[in-house]
């Protein structure tokens, strides 16, 4: 039976890349506390940019106090992203495109 | 819970905090990742969980029997009534009504009144790709290509791992399990290729793939007397290129999710539609079933040993079950039996003709018509049903009717879906190269930034992926 054995395991990341363009070649192990400012940045940048889709995802948690709570601030930090222009930005890049569509 | 989702960004960010932060305690960390898992498929019905954890308990004890029989006898007893369990529960889910129905059909056509009940069953997200990934975990101990596992949770974990759980890849035992032995590698390259993969998955399902299902396929499939022949036309080229972003967005975000965690799977794609014969298409399109296929079904059952008779019938059957392995319905025993009565007559042409190139013509040619059988097989795919597939078929010769649906993103998209097959295949890795060499809290600002940028471009509320209905 043709198989991929257990050997191949070790290959997988070759097996999504060419070997000519392999980052692998030459790079260096990195302590994972290093990689930890990619995760916090990116979420950042979502939390400024997108708070129209936090509000969103808030509003629809089952009713409760802390939910409502969380609710309340959604509103305000779509509110304060809109005034400081990430959230306008946010709409126009949508409205262009939107418009775009309907052509 | 799916991927493009808040509901899965926040998930994604909590379970990889505790991933990363547990890095040093692989248990710990092993079923954290495992009850994490749990957690996400319970997310959408928490009673099959349990369908799930039995499914498990039921290899692994399958697994130590193989291991502990002592006579070969013995180990193939074991090895098939671990797959005959397995198969029994998927063919209970998912085709108890299609061949109750059937039946019913049979004995009303036979004169018989009396029908066998049908009543209906949920049909659990991704149980074929999880009994899949059972049977080749069973027939592989069986086979000997790795060792039965000791480790409940090990297996537990390589069943239920959230990436890959309800649409693939199909990931296998003798892939995955050696990875769980060691130290999870999480190192620049694992975020950068991870996190590419996402944000491309991210794009092809939210703008591609979602806005032709909603401006230009769905409309042609649900009412194609509707529509003239190049509407019916550009319906079927979208929903080609639908097809593919749909399926390989989730197995990007499902590769790239599973880097983030240390964890790496096989590519499950590699521009299909740049294939120059059917063969080709099936080595380039989901190549986790394809493989799994080949390597458990046709070559078990004789594969191209037993002269050539056997083999253009051996690719049917594996292709008609192949076809049935999506649904129980006759649409798709017409697609599988399409390909692979394709792949029976290409075989036997190559074999006629002794040449090493495509049967189809010169390589460009050949492309093309390739593409276009394919795209055939996607209206029976796609199509309601069987008579629906037929009306599309027949409305494409009809020119007569203007065309309503060609607009400028739908024709873009198509576009695009297409060129992205004849770009470099490492394309992908070439993007992720210059993330490599960002800082880190750099390569996350230009995540976030193509994160947000294809929220905004994106239809309100998320479509499920097409194959979560398989």
């Amino acid at each position: 039976m043709a198989h991929n054995g257990p050997l191949n395991s070790e290959h997988h990341l070759s097996r999504l890349m060419t070997p000519e363009l392999d980052p692998t070649v030459g790079a260096k192990e990195e302590p994972l506390r290093r990689l930890w400012p990619a995760a916090v940045a990116g979420t950042l940048v979502l939390l400024l940019l997108n708070g129209q889709g936090l509000e969103k995802w808030v509003g629809r948690l089952p009713e409760s106090p802390i939910a409502n709570t969380l609710i309340a601030a959604g509103q305000e930090w779509k509110g304060l992203m809109d005034r400081l222009g990430p959230g306008r930005a946010f709409d126009a890049a949508r409205k262009a495109f939107q418009d775009f569509r309907g052509r | 819970m799916l991927f493009p989702t808040l509901n899965f960004l926040i998930f994604f960010l909590i379970v990889l905090a505790v991933a990363w932060a547990l890095v040093e305690r692989d248990q710990w960390r092993k079923l954290f990742l495992t009850a994490a898992s749990y957690v996400f498929y319970g997310f959408w019905d928490w009673r099959f969980t349990f369908l799930l954890l039995g499914n498990t308990l039921a290899i692994y004890a399958v697994g130590l029997w193989i291991g502990a029989a002592r006579t070969e006898r013995a180990r193939k007893c074991a090895a098939w009534t671990g797959v005959a369990v397995m198969l029994v529960v998927l063919g209970f889910f998912k085709y108890f009504e299609f061949f109750v129905a059937s039946l019913n059909e049979l004995l009303r056509s036979a004169g018989l009144e009396r029908e066998i009940p049908v009543f209906e069953v949920i049909l659990p997200v991704g149980i074929s790709f999880f009994t899949f990934q059972g049977i080749s975990y069973v027939l592989d101990v069986y086979h000997r290509v790795i060792p039965p596992t000791r480790s409940f949770l090990d297996l537990a974990l390589f069943k239920s791992f959230f990436p890959q759980l309800v649409a693939g890849p199909i990931v296998r035992a003798a892939d995955f399990m050696p990875q769980l032995a060691r130290k999870p590698d999480v190192t620049r390259l694992h975020v950068s290729l991870g996190l590419t993969l996402i944000v491309w998955g991210l794009f092809k399902k939210s703008i591609v793939a979602n806005y032709l299902a909603i401006d230009l396929v769905d409309k042609v499939f649900m009412d194609p007397g509707r529509y003239g022949g190049l509407d019916l036309l550009l319906g079927v080229y979208g929903y080609a290129v639908q097809i593919y972003c749909d399926f390989s967005a989730y197995s990007d975000i499902a590769i790239g999710a599973a880097m983030l965690l240390g964890y790496t799977f096989p590519r499950n794609f590699d521009q299909p539609y740049r294939a120059a014969s059917l063969s080709e298409f099936w080595r380039r399109w989901h190549i986790s079933l394809s493989s799994w296929l080949r390597d458990y079904l046709y070559i078990p059952i004789g594969g191209n040993r037993k002269g050539p008779v056997r083999t253009y019938v051996n690719l049917t059957i594996t292709m008609l079950l192949g076809g049935l392995w999506h649904g129980a319905a006759w649409k798709f025993v017409m697609w599988g039996a399409l390909h692979g009565v394709g792949l029976a007559v290409e075989r036997l042409a190559s074999g006629a003709r002794r040449i090493s190139g495509s049967v189809w013509g010169p390589k460009p040619l050949a492309i093309v018509l390739v593409f276009h059988f394919v795209c055939l097989g996607w209206i029976f795919f796609r199509a309601r049903d069987f008579a629906s597939a037929l009306d599309v078929i027949r409305g494409l010769f009809d020119w007569r009717t203007p065309p309503e649906l060609a607009t400028p993103l739908s024709l873009a998209l198509i576009a695009l879906g297409l060129v992205m097959h004849f770009t470099p295949r490492d394309l992908v890795n070439r993007v992720e190269a210059l993330f490599w060499r960002m800082p880190a809290a750099a390569m996350g600002v230009a995540c976030g930034f193509a994160v947000a940028l294809v929220e905004a471009f994106g239809l309100d509320g998320a479509a499920p992926f097409i194959y979560f209905q398989f």
